[in-house]
């Protein structure tokens, strides 16, 4: 009687012990530290599309950014804007990053997610609701472009807004008329990471304006930083890309490559890592 | 049986003798004395073991006893008499006791279940200790066993004229109805066993039978009852509330925690169906549950929301005489949904009279509740309506529901009996849902807030009228069910608040409107089930045969719209499906005693099953959309690639069967011990949509087995004791696991359940203590096609469930009036520990206690309720997925977050009942 109540006891101790361990799968992660920098090297000059640029001013509104555990190429073509897949992290405040400056800038929330591999990650150009008009300068470039071939200078300012009006494609087709929303055009879809979250890490975003760049600006045929196609600028610089993707006449398709180049950019103007 | 006394007046037909010229003459009565005129009614509600075991195994609790078991027969019995300290009043009363006739065939303990008053229950006491038996037998052998005994005092009539005679007294004809013949003891409640003209155990003459009301005091011998089900293992709970339904219960789910391994939650609101957690099952609302009252299904089948949907609250807790669990698939009467187990609940009402109880409560609650049970009925006929109000702890927690339900039970023939039911219920609830913990934690939303408040509007309905014949032939008993259920229901939930509603391509740009589910469903059944059951001797041995079947039939429809948010329009259509569905089952299941001590039962059973789907939305997205017609804003399409035309509906059928072999092995009693270990599989049906996106089988398999003990003594005259042991092993090939983000459950892979479970139960003339534990450990599978979640815990299942509940219950040191006065104090603990929750998490633990005090005096009752006694605010349910209400930060949040559903924090009730009549 003894020993078979041992081992009842036994049995019972070891069912005990099984039932509570395992897992469910990788743990949350209730938050971690954001900070945003830029690269080294984005206040040097540089040159791209036969013109030596120098930065004097870059600064980016960072809405939010969202970890992805599934590939890039997921979800990442229809306009649903919110990828196919499940997230593995998040930080949904924003971040005004001085791009300039290597100095880290902490956002302005904490970052939340699971112990999990993201392999694509998506910087959201927000200041609110991703689907409504917002007005806000999501980025704000200042700084001379010198033309190699003749040493000539042009100073220019260039900030980016996002709305139906100044960025959103129009539709040919009539069957589709979401295929374009404007959300879209606000999520910059970065892939090619492998980025594991873990449990008292912290995240470093850095952006390096210079390879927005990688589609070619012809700065002298940009408008005249006092005419009407760079209302919104600060004043000072003497010519400005315009803050549209749609504008004729004087420099009318280098504010669509500015954009687009922002857009796009990819690894070469977005990294990120989390460590401890 | 004699009747003593001069208070015994010989009918008048007796009074008359006749002279040797056939003139009528008269004999002398006999002298006026103090004797009671005594009745004994032997009639339907009698148990063999009644209120008083309720965790013995389920024959000896009111169900049929097993084919080997003969009922306690009177050999002798003693008249009570009525006492000098009753005279005053006139008393009229009647007392029940519960008699534990031991292997002696003596009354070994008597119990008082229902109280005429202290002197009256004293001299029913005095008289019953003198009754003997010959004792109950299994298998050969002596066993104790307990019967329900009435009692019914009158106060003594005024002498008879004395007249002369001719002829001396002892001369006079004497109806046989009058001869002191000895009485078989009542055969038990819910039992097949001794039907009206079954011949009596040898020894014993015929039991007399005389109309009721007879005043000759000639007892009546009614053993109609209910043909109930041979226990099938350890895993087997049979579970008469008894004094236990003093335990504060909110509902008729409440009742399930009798036995181990229950946890129920709510996050959908008081009108909303429980989720049932058993034995690492989520059963969600019910769809790995089979539960049905007295045979008659609850299951929604074809329910989108959740296929097997069960909504219990339209059963009066009041009106729950017993509730029998099975849990694992061993019994071939286990039909559909029956993957954890089956719950099995007989009404009832042993409180005789016409009840009025008015309840008031906590957050604005209140409670009407009238249940009438005539006196000359069994406890199978009855009435109970109920109406109940309440505002709700917090926001969107108010609630209403009417309740009717009405019941006859009547003899047809010689054996037969005929059970009519008649059931409406309704309710109207709003739902607060899920609380993000980040809101809370921020103040935006309150503990007991809503996330979403328009999640109102929620409602439910049900009617439903069922017959059932049983009866007994020879050496088979029968017996045939028909049921139609008419089903309704609507449930506005927000699980994800906005975040589902993406742009689609052919979609005017919109941006989140809202994630708010509409959804309705109705169904229409009508169904059917019976067996036949032979008994017999074989080898010396009682044997036993059943065959019988099951038949359902539903039509259903379901819908599910998304609402926008503010507008409250409806902007999508989730789902439109109509289905009629079909379930023939058939089964055999044998009760075979190799030996006394060695049984086996079971069988097997085959169900098929039959799909016919039309999904009235079928095509929600399309590529290459027609550019010469486009379809804008439009949830079912009415096209395929490049705007080729075609119906937005499509059907789908298809038909599948299963056999389930089903069995369980009995060794015992031996002593007070009996071993069981029993193997079976079952199936789960899926809900329509699957069957819509071409699933060709429409159920899932499920293997089970178990290994338990037994044991069951009474302890001296003071208590009885009973307690169960299992170890038990289930494994699902397709398990349902809750996705929050769709707020249903979703097909996930295979799992299995490994665990342990264990209860007792004792009980004492003033005592009712019963607990029970489960410990459990519920995993996905580690081969197949088991990724993403190989070898993980099952989210949401606790690994510990403790369950205790007391109640004391007996009658003051002081009178009122003459009249005693009861008490009873009743507690209940539970203990929920920690739950896996997504991503590697755990649950906060669960501790509950609630307490009831009450006092009874005449016909008065008054009871304090109060639940969550000590007021915790806990957690009910935890989960962890995205969602995004808008509530906290600009931006949405797409990452899994902490999310839960409160449980009430205390409430107190306060009841006042009278019931007039009960006699």
């Amino acid at each position: 009687m003894r020993r078979r109540g041992a081992l009842f006891g036994f049995g019972m101790a070891a069912l005990a012990a099984g039932a509570c361990n395992g897992t469910t799968g990788d743990e949350l992660i209730p938050r971690f530290a954001v900070y945003a920098a830029g690269a080294p090297g984005a206040s040097e000059p540089f040159t791209a599309g036969g013109f030596t640029i120098q930065l004097t001013k870059a600064k980016m509104h960072i809405g939010a950014l969202y970890f992805d555990e599934s590939p890039p190429s997921t979800g990442f073509d229809s306009p649903i804007c919110i990828a196919a897949g499940i997230y593995a992290a998040q930080v949904p405040g924003p971040a005004d990053v001085d791009l300039l400056s290597t100095a880290p800038q902490e956002f302005s929330v904490y970052g939340n997610g699971t112990a999990d591999t993201a392999l694509s990650w998506q910087i959201w150009l927000t200041d609110g609701d991703i689907n409504e008009p917002n007005t806000a300068q999501m980025v704000d470039l200042e700084g001379v472009a010198t033309r190699i071939s003749d040493g000539a200078e042009f100073s220019f300012g260039a900030v980016v807004t996002i709305n139906d009006d100044n960025r959103l494609p129009t539709t040919s087709d009539p069957s589709q008329p979401g295929l374009n929303p404007i959300c879209k055009e606000r999520i910059v879809q970065i892939g090619g990471i492998d980025v594991a979250f873990f449990p008292g890490g912290t995240l470093y975003v850095t952006v390096d304006p210079r390879g927005w760049f990688k589609l070619n600006l012809d700065f002298s045929t940009l408008p005249l930083g006092t005419s009407a196609s760079c209302a919104g600028n600060s004043p000072g610089p003497a010519y400005c890309i315009p803050d549209t993707s749609f504008a004729t006449g004087a420099g009318a398709t280098q504010g669509q490559n500015l954009f687009t180049g922002i857009l796009t950019a990819g690894p070469a103007a977005y990294s990120v890592r989390y460590s401890n | 049986m004699s009747c003593m006394g001069s208070q015994f007046e010989y009918p008048s037909h007796l009074q008359q003798s006749y002279d040797d010229d056939g003139d009528v003459k008269k004999r002398p009565a006999k002298p006026l004395s103090h004797h009671a005129l005594v009745v004994l009614r032997v009639s339907l509600g009698v148990a063999l073991t009644s209120l008083v075991c309720p965790v013995c195994p389920a024959w000896a609790q009111g169900a049929a006893p097993p084919a080997d078991v003969t009922p306690p027969v009177v050999i002798d019995h003693v008249d009570p008499v009525y006492p000098a300290s009753a005279l005053p009043e006139q008393k009229h009363a009647d007392v029940v006791l519960a008699l534990t006739v031991d292997v002696d065939g003596h009354v070994s303990k008597t119990d008082v279940l229902q109280s005429g008053g202290a002197d009256l229950d004293e001299a029913a006491i005095i008289a019953a200790r003198e009754w003997t038996f010959t004792p109950a037998m299994r298998g050969g052998k002596p066993v104790a066993s307990r019967i329900k005994v009435p009692f019914h005092f009158a106060p003594p009539a005024q002498p008879p004229e004395v007249v002369e005679t001719k002829r001396p007294a002892d001369e006079l004809p004497v109806h046989p109805s009058v001869q002191p013949a000895p009485i078989s003891a009542p055969a038990p409640s819910n039992t097949s066993a001794l039907p009206e003209g079954v011949p009596p155990p040898p020894g014993a003459p015929a039991p007399a039978e005389s109309p009721p009301g007879d005043a000759t005091g000639v007892s009546e011998v009614n053993v109609r009852g209910r043909l109930a089900a041979r226990s099938h293992g350890t895993s087997d709970y049979e579970m008469t509330l008894g004094e236990l339904k003093a335990i504060p219960r909110t509902n008729a789910s409440d009742a399930l925690k009798l036995a181990p391994g229950f946890l129920l939650t709510n996050e959908g609101g008081s009108g909303h169906a429980e989720q049932v957690f058993l034995r690492g099952f989520d059963a969600h609302e019910g769809q790995d549950l089979e539960f049905t009252v007295d045979g008659v299904p609850l299951n929604d089948a074809g329910n989108y929301h959740g296929n097997g949907y069960a909504d219990t609250h339209f059963i009066i807790p009041e009106l729950i005489h017993s509730v029998r669990v099975l849990e694992g698939p061993y019994a071939p009467q286990q039909g559909n949904f029956a993957v954890a187990g089956s719950a099995d609940y007989q009404l009832g009402l042993d409180r005789r009279g016409l009840t009025t109880e008015y309840s008031v409560g906590s957050y604005g609650t209140q409670r009407l509740l009238l249940l009438w049970g005539p006196n000359d009925a069994p406890s199978g006929t009855f009435a109970g309506a109920e109406y109940y109000t309440t505002a709700g702890f917090g926001t969107n927690r108010q609630a209403k529901r009417g309740t009717a339900i009405g019941q006859y039970e009547l003899p047809v023939g010689q054996k037969g009996t005929l059970r009519l039911n008649a059931t409406a219920y309704t309710t109207e609830y709003d739902n607060a849902g899920v609380v993000r913990e980040d809101d809370y934690a921020a103040g935006k939303v309150g503990f007991y807030g809503t996330e979403d408040p328009a999640q109102t509007g929620n409602d439910s309905s049900r009617v439903s009228l069922s017959a059932t014949y049983e009866s007994r032939f020879n050496d088979i008993d029968v017996s045939q069910q028909v049921f139609v259920i008419d089903r309704t229901m609507r449930l506005r939930e927000n699980w994800t608040g906005f975040l589902l509603d993406v742009q689609e391509p052919t979609q005017e740009p919109h941006d989140q409107r809202g994630d708010l589910i509409d959804f309705h469903f109705d169904e229409l059944t009508a169904g059917a089930r019976g067996f036949a059951r032979w008994h017999g001797n074989v080898l010396g041995l009682r044997q036993e045969y059943e065959g019988g079947y099951f038949a359902r039939f539903d039509q259903t429809h379901s819908t599910q719209d998304r609402v926008a948010a503010g507008s409250n329009a409806p902007y999508q259509v989730d789902a439109d499906l109509a289905s009629t569905l079909g379930d023939i089952g058939l089964y055999v299941d044998g009760n075979v005693h190799v030996l006394p001590w060695l049984g086996l039962r079971g069988g097997v059973r085959a169900d098929m099953f039959l799909f016919d789907v039309l999904n009235n939305c079928d095509v929600q997205s399309v590529d290459n959309p027609s550019k010469a017609s486009p379809e804008i804003d439009v949830s079912c399409l009415s096209e395929l690639e490049h705007g080729v035309y075609r119906e937005p509906f499509q059907r789908s059928t298809t038909g599948s069967g299963a056999v389930m072999p089903r069995g369980t092995l009995v060794v015992g009693p031996t002593e007070h011990f009996e071993f069981t270990a029993s193997v079976g599989n079952g199936i789960r049906s899926v809900d329509p949509s699957y069957v819509s996106q071409g699933l060709a089988t429409p159920f899932v398999s499920v293997q089970s087995r178990d290994v338990g003990v037994s044991y069951e003594r009474e302890i001296g005259t003071y208590a009885s004791i009973a307690a169960k042991s299992v170890f038990f092993q289930t494994h699902v090939d397709e398990d349902l696991i809750f996705d929050p983000t769709q707020g249903r459950n979703t097909l996930a892979g295979g799992s299995s359940r490994t665990g342990w479970s264990g209860s007792t139960r004792v009980l004492g003339s003033f005592f009712d203590v019963a607990a029970n534990a489960t410990l459990v450990r519920a995993v996905f599978d580690e081969t197949g096609a088991c990724a993403p979640s190989c070898g993980l815990l099952v989210p949401y299942i606790p690994d510990l469930v403790l369950r205790g509940d007391a109640v004391l219950f007996h009658e003051l040191p002081w009178r009122f009036d003459h009249k005693p006065i009861r008490a009873t104090l009743g507690y209940g603990v539970s203990y929920v520990g920690r739950r896996p929750l997504p991503y590697g998490d755990v649950s906060d633990v669960i501790f509950l206690s609630d307490a009831s005090l009450g006092v009874g005096w005449s016909v008065w009752n008054v009871r304090l309720v109060a639940q969550n006694l000590l007021d915790s605010r806990y957690r009910l349910g935890e989960y962890n997925y995205a969602s995004d209400f808008h509530k906290l930060l600009p931006e949405p949040t797409l990452a899994p977050e902490r999310s839960f559903t409160a449980g009430a924090p205390r409430t107190i009730m306060l009841s006042l009942s009278a019931t007039l009549g009960g006699a």
